[in-house]
């Protein structure tokens, strides 16, 4: 009996350890992933409900997490796979097919100010072009671009080779440069940053 | 002449062996048109970095922290007003029985002061709520399949 008590006991004294880790590790990191599903998603609220789902479901699997790796690289792969369903089952955006780079998705930029420009307008106007990209280019290119992460390590996240991060980037990339076309030549000629 | 096509991609962000590293270089020696392609990925590379970082609201953390989904099929698919109307009249009903308890039965006043604040808390996963709803639905509150 005591015995029995006793390993309840230490069982429970283990699940609120695990509580307590897996707080300290949501909190070191909420901001990443965050940073992560408003750029797939380009909405706030949606940002953050996709987070709490993948905390939800990091959560529930977090048994399976194995001491001593990254658990933000895990949450992210968790948090991408929650946004694949969630693109599956709505299907409601539609994206440019990546052979098509001719004018109309073009973002073109005014220079009234390329000071403020770089500080402030960017981020419409890189948002809407990361959002015509497809789910699985515009993921590689936000781990890597904006987010640093090797292609590594974004492959990791995104469950695929190497060598298709590298592709899926190039391709993505190319997109980019033609709808981002004013900054990327405004770079060029020195005019920004 | 064959371009490198995503080499070049994996030129720009140093993550080439030596080896082909050396062998696009070769290239851009040659190709006015993947000098180019070069330069435009460094500055689009530049643009990216310098995209300003979204701020999250810090109530989410607060959300995060308190993560306890629960197995999923217990939640129950009603309008988030219908649910806080709900929960807020549950605390009605339960504070007033509480009330109403003879001093003596502290625990249980506890048990349900408990119950009274989970319920408010967390209404969609709470099923002592759900039975409520369903009393006042006067249908069955079913679960998603
Ligand atoms: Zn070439």
């Amino acid at each position: 009996m005591e015995a029995e008590a006793g390993a309840l006991a230490s069982q429970a004294a283990g699940t609120e350890d695990a509580q307590a880790e897996f707080s300290r590790l949501v909190e070191a990191h909420w901001r990443s992933a965050y940073r992560f599903a408003y750029r797939l998603t380009g909405n706030p609220e949606e940002a953050a409900d996709l987070v709490q789902e993948a905390a939800e479901e990091a959560f529930r699997a977090f048994s399976r997490f194995r001491p001593g790796t990254r658990f933000d690289r895990w949450w992210l792969r968790i948090l991408y796979n929650s946004f694949v369903d969630r693109t599956r089952r709505q299907r409601r955006q539609s994206y440019v097919p990546l052979d098509d780079l001719s004018g109309d998705m073009r973002v073109t930029a005014s220079w009234a100010d390329p000071e403020a420009a770089l500080e402030q307008q960017l981020d419409g106007p890189v948002q809407r072009a990361l959002d015509a990209l497809p789910p699985e280019f515009r993921a590689v290119v936000v781990l890597v671009d904006l987010e640093g992460l090797s292609y590594e390590d974004a492959a990791r996240v995104l469950r695929c080779p190497p060598g298709t991060v590298r592709s899926r980037l190039h391709r993505g990339r190319l997109a980019l440069r033609e709808w981002l076309r004013g900054y990327v030549d405004a770079l060029r000629r020195g005019e920004l940053g | 002449m064959r371009h490198p096509q995503d080499l070049l991609s994996g030129y720009v962000d140093g993550a080439l062996s030596a080896h082909e590293a050396a062998e696009v270089a070769a290239h851009l020696a040659e190709c006015p048109s993947c000098r180019e392609t070069v330069s435009d990925l460094r500055a689009l590379r530049r643009l990216l970095a310098a995209v300003p970082p979204p701020d999250p609201d810090p109530e989410l953390l607060a959300r995060l922290l308190q993560v306890d989904p629960g197995p999923r099929r217990h939640r129950l698919n009603v309008p988030r007003w219908l649910a806080v109307a709900a929960a807020t009249a549950l605390l009605a009903v339960v504070s007033a029985r509480v009330s109403h308890l003879p001093p003596a039965s502290g625990p249980v006043v506890q048990e349900l002061r408990e119950h009274a604040r989970l319920a408010t808390h967390a209404p969609l996963n709470d099923l002592g709520l759900a039975s409520f709803l369903s009393a006042i639905l006067q249908e069955p509150v079913e679960d998603n399949p």
